[in-house]
């Protein structure tokens, strides 16, 4: 990965509001990432904390009832906030796609899993004639590693498992050849085995067609396997990116290292240091750093100024006032004393 | 098909137990009507020997579940007794009248249909749009005001201050098809504006339901074109349970028909129900009543198969 | 795996009973509420009042005769004109508020209270007699309900106590589905499992997580019951077997007035003006109230 590339995505300044019942509520934040050709972006947070609403402004897409307030999402230097309709479709499914969470309730139950698959070729012009689409779309089953590809064109998907559902997905994403491809938790409803043979799936076609890919997850252990590197999100902003190793070796920002802290390790060396205290409320949350009232170093002026993301040195950047003051997780800052 | 013998056979089965229960309850509400048959029959002729006479004409005598028996066996033979009044087969006096309400209806199903569709799918996908709280509120009207006023104010619109329809539908008298047409539309209409609110509010949840799924977000992400994700992803899957609803509706017009056939003087079924009961034509109401309570059976049957029919969930179920 | 979940609620407790918090939620709820159902409430305020005070302002009494010439049109002493007897018909529609409300809300009242007991008794007990009391629902279902009504009235007479009684027996059947589906939905869920596992006995539950999901499906299906009763009762009264005149009752009313309808339609305007505002405002009332008890806000097939 040259540095001197331009990015494939560049993310400057997102800022998105969604209308609750009569008020707007702040979703995203003033978030900036980039992501070059080739490589993998893990994108982590806890429920709520507006990632997902990140990875699919990558779209051009915004949930009904919201609106862009600010900001860029530039797609191979395109800007896809104010693209026309057309032109938002020709990306998406296309150049940009997407392997959703929920693969059962993804897939239109009432059209077989083949056609759906060789819609998405039609529309991008991907495969010459119809023939020839839905015999790559036999292919396709057959590199996901679906049994019988043949007859399973012709299923509902209703008719298969979540594990098969979860590859005809995946393979619905793959099929015009994408440059970038998004992943919303594609794991979560599924059992680990399933989950380890995507993950592999997914590795060898990146290795194999230089693709980009955002994975947007809450699970630790998959970020370490495939990740690149590793964007942090906590209500709605970001508050650490860094190459993977290192976010994994030495996190910098309070909240990742409660995150790190949080997941318990075979090794027995679990707990210590920073532990995750309280709960995150959308209603009370402080100007300046929003991770504040949960921080066990937040300082009176943590809670008035706003934090930036600020280069460590190492490769990676931090949005936290005194990334410098706070030294290894191990350690025991005197003010937490959360242990239990 | 064995997704008739699976699906269809013991729904049909169902039916017909609903039905002879239902049957079961007509007999024993008429039962109730007051007084001595015989006797309220004959009037002022009513000497004893008469009126005996008429007790074992009519079976009076036996018990009432052998009289239960005798009428159902008859019934389902097309032996529908003779009216009290006039002395005629039932089957003369019914089955004309039967004919006129099939008409109405049918006209009304022609009105309703797509019309129903037509706007529970606008309103579902113009939800954003500011014209939809009106439209919205005019549905929720045609759900409130009763099939009465409706055909009343209809009335009053387009037969007295724009005498374009008659205000009485004389419709054995029509003769040519434009003439049938007209006697039959006021009353169509108002029946159609009674259920059509109904169906569009289900049309149109269903609708919003779908276009705000998964599936549905997801086909737009894949970057087909609008037309292609209403018509090809959410149509079909909302048109389901929409269905169900619109057929039962169907049904929903056994009850207003009664009415509206009132308000039109509409020589129907209906009314005809409403005068026999008056004078308390027993074997009429009972022939009536169960004519009417079979149409509203095989309608939730039908309601019930089509949306199997329609569901591959449920077809293949089925195999 | 999972970092600390974000989506426990602040201050209620785990599962759907009724805390302080969520009243709360409600009431900050009511004050941001649409204006459609503000106004809906509003109105039916209005009728209740009219049906409480109505005999204290109305301005002519109900049955008078000739208390002006007969098919006077609406003027500034006759707001809706008088009739074919010389009454006054806007004190016939102010009576006949009185008798539309005391008998849908009486019967609507009868079916929810019927019909929810056995929907709970169903979801309690289960079984084969669920199986076989809900077919029995299922078939009263079936019924057209207008032509049963109308054989038992013709047969027994159109008397209130019946209309109110055959009323509330088809609506009955409705509710009683209606509540043995959400008694049935609560008990499903895992908090009750849970809840049984900690030690919790039957009643506790039945209190604590049972009774209010419950209410409020009850709570709806009043007020939509309701709504449908005005309109049925107001049918029946139409064709001759609700009220007998000279009661001032609105169906009733309508049905007089349409041989005038070409020349004095105000007979059937006025009394259909108010029964379909009652109506109107009843319905858009379930729906507010339907939303803000977080239930469906989607309209069953009527029956």
């Amino acid at each position: 990965m040259t540095v001197a590339a331009a990015p494939l995505v560049e993310v400057a300044g997102l800022t998105v509001d969604f209308y609750d019942r009569d008020h707007w509520v702040n979703v995203v934040n003033d978030v900036s990432f980039t992501l070059f050709a080739g490589e993998t972006l893990g994108l982590v947070g806890e429920s709520g904390c507006g990632k997902t609403t990140t990875a699919y402004s990558l779209f051009g897409y915004a949930r009904p009832g919201s609106r862009v307030r600010d900001g860029a999402v530039r797609f191979e230097g395109r800007n896809l906030i104010g693209l026309s309709a057309r032109e938002l479709r020709a990306i998406r499914g296309g150049a940009v796609c997407l392997v959703p969470q929920n693969p059962a309730g993804s897939l239109t139950p009432s059209m077989r899993v083949g056609r759906q698959i060789v819609e998405a070729m039609e529309e991008h012009g991907v495969s010459g004639s119809h023939r020839d689409a839905e015999q790559r779309t036999v292919e396709l089953f057959a590199q996901v590693g679906l049994p019988r590809p043949q007859t399973m064109v012709e299923r509902y998907p209703h008719e298969l498992s979540g594990g098969q559902q979860q590859r005809v997905i995946t393979a619905m994403a793959l099929a015009c050849d994408p440059k970038l491809l998004v992943l919303d938790e594609p794991t979560t409803a599924l059992d680990v085995t399933t989950q380890a043979r995507i993950l592999r799936l997914l590795a060898r076609l990146q290795a194999e067609r230089g693709m980009s890919m955002l994975y947007v997850t809450h699970n630790l252990g998959v970020v370490a396997q495939i990740c690149d590197r590793v964007a942090v999100m906590y209500a709605g902003e970001l508050v650490e990116v860094a190459p993977t190793e290192e976010l994994f070796r030495r996190p910098r920002h309070p909240y990742t290292q409660g995150l790190l802290a949080s997941v318990p390790r075979l090794s027995g060396q679990n707990g210590g240091g920073a532990r995750l205290r309280g709960l995150l409320h959308r209603e009370e949350l402080p100007p300046g750093c929003r991770f504040a009232p949960r921080c066990g170093f937040a300082e009176e002026a943590c809670f008035t100024e706003r934090q930036v993301l600020a280069a460590t040195g190492t490769g990676g950047e931090v949005a936290c006032r005194r990334w410098e003051d706070i030294g290894e997780p191990r350690g025991t800052p005197a003010e937490t004393g959360s242990r239990r | 098909m064995r997704y008739i013998s699976r699906l269809v056979l013991p729904r049909l089965g169902l039916s017909l137990g609903t039905l002879l229960a239902v049957s079961l309850m007509i007999f024993w509400a008429v039962e109730l009507l007051p007084g001595d048959t015989a006797t309220r029959v004959l009037g002022r002729e009513a000497t004893p020997e008469r009126v005996q006479d008429l007790r074992e004409q009519l079976n009076l005598d036996r018990s009432a579940p052998e009289r239960y028996g005798i009428w159902l066996a008859g019934f389902v033979q097309g032996d529908w007794g003779e009216s009290l009044v006039s002395k005629r087969p039932v089957t003369d006096v019914v089955l004309p009248r039967l004919e006129n309400t099939l008409l109405l209806a049918g006209l009304t199903l022609v009105i309703y249909v797509p019309l129903s569709l037509i706007l529970g799918i606008g309103l579902a996908l113009l939800r954003e749009s500011r014209i939809a709280p009106f439209l919205s509120a005019v549905v929720v009207a045609g759900t409130a005001l009763p099939e009465f006023v409706v055909g009343l104010l209809l009335l009053l619109v387009f037969a007295v201050w724009l005498p374009w329809f008659p205000p009485l539908a004389l419709v054995d008298d029509a003769e040519t098809l434009p003439q049938l047409l007209q006697t039959l539309t006021l009353p169509a209409v108002t029946l159609a504006v009674a259920i059509t609110a109904y169906a569009v509010l289900m049309m149109q949840a269903s609708l919003v339901s779908v276009l705000e799924s998964d599936y549905v977000r997801m086909a737009t992400l894949k970057g087909l074109s609008r037309r292609r994700v209403v018509l090809r992803h959410a149509l079909p899957n909302a048109l389901g349970p929409a269905l169900r609803v619109t057929v039962l509706n169907i049904a929903f017009i056994i009850g207003g028909i009664v009415t509206v056939e009132v308000v039109f003087n509409f020589p129907g079924l209906g009314r005809l129900f409403i005068d026999s009961i008056r004078i308390l034509d027993t074997p009429v109401i009972e022939a009536i009543a169960l004519i009417l309570a079979g149409i509203y059976v095989l309608l939730n049957l039908g309601a019930d198969v089509a949306t199997g029919a329609l569901n591959p969930r449920l077809r293949a179920a089925a195999r | 795996m999972d970092l600390a979940p974000a989506g426990t609620p602040a201050g209620g407790e785990i599962g759907r009973g009724w805390t302080v918090s969520r009243a709360a939620g409600a009431v900050r709820w009511l004050r941001r509420q649409r204006l459609a159902f503000l106004i809906a409430a509003g109105i039916l305020l209005l009728h209740v009042g009219v049906a409480l005070t109505g005999p204290v302002w109305a301005p002519y009494p109900p049955d008078e005769l000739l208390v002006g010439d007969p098919f006077k049109s609406p003027s500034r002493e006759h707001l809706f004109g008088t009739d074919n007897f010389g009454r006054d018909v806007f004190s016939r529609v102010v009576y006949g508020e009185r008798t539309v409300l005391s008998l849908s809300l009486t019967a609507a009242g009868l079916a929810v209270v019927a019909g929810s007991a056995l929907g709970l008794l169903m979801a309690y007990v289960r079984g084969w007699l669920d199986e076989v009391v809900m077919r029995g629902v299922d078939v009263v279902l079936t019924i057209p309900p207008l032509i049963l009504s109308l054989l038992i009235l013709g047969g027994v007479g159109a008397s209130y106590p019946v209309i109110i009684a055959t009323v509330a027996f088809f609506f009955a059947a409705r509710v009683a589905t209606v509540i043995r589906a959400a008694a049935l939905d609560v008990v499903s869920e895992d908090f009750v499992t849970a809840a049984r596992l900690r030690g919790e006995s039957a009643a506790s539950i039945a209190r604590r997580e049972l009774l209010p999901n419950v209410t409020s499906s009850m709570l709806v299906e009043f007020s939509l019951r309701t709504g449908y009763s005005v309109l049925f009762i107001a049918g029946l009264s139409f064709l001759g077997f609700g009220s007998a005149p000279p009661t001032p009752d609105w169906g009733l009313m309508i049905n007089e007035g349409r041989s005038y309808i070409s020349s004095s339609p105000w007979l059937v305007l006025g009394p259909s003006l108010a029964l379909a505002s009652l109506v109107v405002a009843l319905s858009l009332f379930t729906d507010g109230i339907s939303d803000a008890l977080g239930l469906s806000p989607f309209r069953r097939a009527k029956a």
